[in-house]
């Protein structure tokens, strides 16, 4: 086999998107929705446990730790170490995916928190606004934009994960890079990365929006 | 009007893991309207103390009271919200635009959007900040004097009490501070509001209080007119700290109101004049200048207050600190 030109490698690539439409909107709908999915739960955990860890010192002790732990630990070990426990499929790669989202979404809320001028707080506080108050007006739009940052980081992490989790049965674009990389086959093998790549960058940018947004008073 | 806001009894903070009190045992009455300058070095506990009235320190021991009731038997957010406060690091917040800033305890208390709206730009204007440029601008985009002025506008929104100010002007150069001196003096004859304003800088304490407390190591050592502080120190901390051979050094310090006399007859068009808040040291110059035996003393407005003659002056300087003895 003569090694062919990039151009003739990105035609075939799509060439072979073009012959296979149906397996593939089905692969990115599974892709996404697993994407969709883990963030929400790492969210719906990460955040409220970071804001928790700012506001108490001893919880903080031991829940950044541990996740600090759980973001050293490569993905793909990861997702290895939970097939003895869970077996393959959707659902044991979606709650890989989740340990290995949440560090990253509960520690930038946790610096969110944390990091905020004294000097704001002191003045919220003497201006006779209550604890609520200062939560939902002062303190949550000022960590704002580092919870965010690390929704915009992890998410794209995910998205490339997701891909490795093809390993463990969770579907998505994953399965073509494997299907590619067992058969030598760098056509159905791009096919799949190329998309994965496409939807990260694409994922990014939405998020970078939603950023500029909402730290525009940032921007002076 | 007049009467007690404030009244300190008995006053006492310890901090946790230390030894000495950072306030011991003071009481203090402030009278309604009064300008009070707390001044002295770090560690005197003059910051402590301001920080009690507002309940951002419990007490260890003693009580506040304040327009008669105990600070502790109110509800501290309601209590709160009567008091201004500025502090140095001015701490405004930074996702809110002026007006937002300004606008964040009418909000609390649920006023009316128009009438926050209409209050934002009243203040902004008394704070010599144009409305229509300023109320949409982010903290961000203003310099450090600028900044300070919304913190004043801030802390003035729900037409408070009494305002606690905490070195307000420290981190601000020379010419912006004086000119911000003088606009507070302004605002304060304006409002009529108690502001109590902590400084370890004598002149700034001199400068703009109507009564001056010096404290150091957590006790009030005097609390009296810078006058008084001046000639008749209570004991030798204050002639020490006041000490000064210089006679000029003093007329800087005093402000021209401090020794004027209201006007018998009717003002005279040809009197040269000077601003009460002018230090004696400038009415010196104007005499020395005009050579008129009498200088009128007026306020911003031009409205006359009251006269210096030169005799008057004169008699400052031949006197004496009393206890000079203190000094070996």
């Amino acid at each position: 086999m003569s090694k062919p030109g990039l151009d003739t490698l990105l035609l075939g690539t799509l060439e072979y998107i073009d012959t296979h439409q149906a397996a593939f909107l089905a692969a990115i709908q599974r892709h996404l929705l697993l994407f969709v999915i883990v963030l929400l739960i790492s969210v719906a955990i990460g955040v409220p446990l970071g804001m928790a860890s700012a506001k108490r010192p001893i919880f903080s002790a031991w829940a950044l730790n541990i996740f600090s732990a759980l973001k050293m630990i490569p993905s793909l070990a990861l997702l290895m170490v939970f097939i003895p426990i869970l077996g393959v499929g959707f659902l044991p790669a979606m709650i890989a995916l989740i340990v290995h989202a949440l560090p990253t979404i509960l520690i930038n809320t946790y610096t969110g928190y944390s990091q905020i001028d004294e000097a704001i707080l002191e003045n919220a506080t003497a201006m006779g606004l209550t604890e609520r108050e200062i939560l939902w007006r002062v303190e949550t739009p000022l960590a704002l934009p580092l919870i965010f940052s690390g929704l915009r980081t992890s998410s794209v992490d995910i998205i490339a994960t997701t891909t490795v989790a093809a390993y463990i049965g969770a579907g998505g674009l994953g399965e073509f890079v494997i299907v590619g990389i067992t058969n030598m086959n760098s056509v159905i093998m791009l096919a799949g990365s190329l998309t994965v790549a496409a939807i990260a960058l694409i994922v990014d940018f939405i998020f970078s929006l939603l950023q500029r947004r909402l730290i525009r008073y940032q921007i002076a | 009007m007049a009467g007690k806001i404030i009244e300190i009894r008995g006053v006492s903070k310890q901090f946790k893991n230390a030894q000495a009190y950072a306030v011991d045992h003071v009481s203090i009455d402030v009278s309604r309207g009064d300008f009070i300058t707390i001044m002295g070095t770090s560690g005197s506990g003059k910051t402590t103390l301001l920080k009690m009235i507002n309940r951002i320190h419990e007490l260890t021991d003693g009580n506040i009271f304040f327009e008669g009731q105990n600070i502790h038997d109110l509800k501290v957010e309601a209590y709160r919200k009567k008091i201004g406060y500025v502090i140095q690091q001015i701490g405004l917040f930074p996702h809110m635009t002026v007006a937002e800033n300004i606008a964040v305890v009418p909000k609390s208390l649920h006023w009316g959007k128009d009438r926050i709206a209409a209050r934002a730009s009243e203040l902004l204007s008394l704070v010599h900040l144009e409305p229509a440029i300023y109320k949409d601008r982010y903290p961000s985009q203003l310099s450090g004097g600028q900044q300070q002025r919304v913190g004043l506008a801030r802390a003035l929104a729900a037409d408070p009490e009494i305002m606690l100010m905490d070195e307000p002007f420290g981190a601000i150069d020379a010419i912006t501070r004086q000119v911000l001196q003088d606009e507070l003096l302004a605002i304060h004859r304006k409002t009529g509001k108690t502001v109590l304003f902590v400084t370890h800088d004598l002149h700034e304490a001199f400068r703009l209080g109507d009564k001056v407390i010096i404290m150091n190591e957590g006790r009030v050592q005097q609390y009296d007119t810078p006058y008084n502080i001046l000639f008749h120190p209570a004991n030798g901390y204050v002639a020490k700290l006041v000490a000064s051979e210089d006679i000029i050094e003093k007329l800087k310090v005093l402000r021209a109101d401090s020794i004027s006399t209201p006007v018998q007859v009717t003002p005279d068009g040809r009197v040269p004049r000077v601003l009460a808040n002018a230090p004696l040291s400038a009415v010196l110059g104007k005499f020395m200048e005009t050579g008129a035996p009498q200088i009128y003393v007026e306020d911003a407005q031009g409205r006359i207050e009251g006269s210096i003659l030169w005799n008057s002056l004169q008699s400052i300087a031949s006197l004496r600190t009393e206890g000079a003895e203190y000094f070996v």
